[in-house]
């Protein structure tokens, strides 16, 4: 039994490597991702109107996979009235979906994991992704509507241009920032383990209670 | 905070790769947190994101939720910290020569296969923890669920 346990977390561990090897470079390489996105694309242009009723009214995506985002601010100055657009680029987006194969390597690397969990582990990283993506688009707008530079990332700055629209104030202005700055760098790789846990406690607590059974010998 | 401790730990990362990729023989050229190559000009810019410290903090934050001792925690982080910032090391310098090989291999390994290393990397290093943590009278709860 103790050597049944003393093997668990190996097994486990090498499970998982096997699945990221299988799956990372097919979610890359075989155009997974595109899919995935694909649907994220069309969350996001059926819900995040209703979220920033006067910031985003439509989006659509480019020949280049890149999110082409019409916001509802008027360009200052322009005459017919224009409204601003900002993308969010291909690369930024493959980076916002790099969660779903760490989570599928981890549910399917756990005993007890059935296609149900699989399911609602998709599901929730898919709403946890739009929420993430939610977060870039609305610190887009606050660099856009304040027209600085975002205090977080040197890479988002605003256009040439100035567009209509309340400023935000200074906290909101930063907070947009900082949940940009979680989106970027913290959800795309905490969300998997996160969902994992969450789903899979029996098979977590196992993979605990094989690490330290392990010492007992 | 950021430009006080994550900018010059960045700049010591990128000297320390350069330092690293010169030592057998390569060529790199340090500029705060960029490492360029002086004869085709491929360059490198870390960013925040690239530090390892948020990977470092999350798996702090494993171990802080888990019942141990501070001193244990405390060689937690310090064993964490070397494992995950050695890595980064390692990513920095094969994003260096990966880059300047093929850019779509670089931004596979950037943005997928090295975050996701790194990450698998924290949860060795927490598991190892675990295990390295003298045994305790496990609960009745966690008997059951083994």
């Amino acid at each position: 039994m103790s050597a049944k346990r003393h093997d668990f977390f190996r097994l486990w561990l090498i499970l998982l490597i096997l699945l990221l090897v299988t799956l990372y470079p097919a979610w890359w390489w075989l155009g997974g991702a595109e899919w995935v996105l694909r649907g994220l694309r069309l969350m996001a242009n059926t819900l995040l109107p209703h979220f920033f009723s006067q910031g985003i009214s439509e989006v659509t995506l480019q020949a280049n996979q890149s999110w082409k985002v019409l916001t509802g601010l008027n360009v200052e100055g322009s005459h017919p009235a224009e409204t601003a657009v900002f993308f969010v680029t291909k690369e930024y987006l493959l980076r916002a979906v790099m969660g779903f194969p760490l989570l599928w390597a981890l549910l399917l690397a756990t005993p007890g994991s059935g296609l149900k969990r699989l399911a609602w582990g998709t599901l929730l990283l898919g709403l946890i992704t739009l929420l993430g993506l939610a977060g870039h688009m609305w610190a887009t707008i606050g660099v856009m509507v304040n027209h600085q530079p975002s205090s977080i990332d040197e890479n988002l700055v605003p256009p040439p241009y100035r567009v209509s629209g309340v400023p935000y104030s200074e906290w909101l202005f930063h907070l947009s920032g900082f949940a940009h700055y979680l989106e970027a760098v913290i959800v795309p790789i905490i969300a998997p383990v996160l969902i994992w846990v969450l789903l899979c406690p029996r098979g977590v607590m196992r993979l605990v209670v094989s690490v330290r059974r392990r010492i007992r010998r | 905070m950021g430009d006080h401790v994550v900018t010059p730990f960045i700049a010591f990362l990128a000297w320390l790769s350069g330092a690293l990729v010169r030592l057998p023989g390569g060529l790199a050229e340090v500029t705060d947190t960029i490492i360029r190559h002086p004869l085709n000009g491929f360059a490198i810019k870390i960013a925040y994101g690239c530090s390892g410290l948020e990977a470092f903090i999350l798996l702090a934050a494993a171990m802080m939720a888990y019942p141990a001792t501070w001193p244990q925690r405390a060689l937690g982080w310090s064993a964490g910290a070397v494992a995950i910032m050695s890595l980064n090391v390692v990513r920095v310098i094969s994003l260096y020569y990966i880059g300047q090989y093929s850019r779509a291999w670089f931004d596979w390994a950037h943005l997928y296969a090295w975050d996701v290393l790194i990450m698998i990397d924290g949860m060795v290093v927490f598991f190892l923890w675990i295990r390295w943590l003298p045994p305790r009278r496990l609960s009745g709860h966690v008997c059951k669920a083994s």
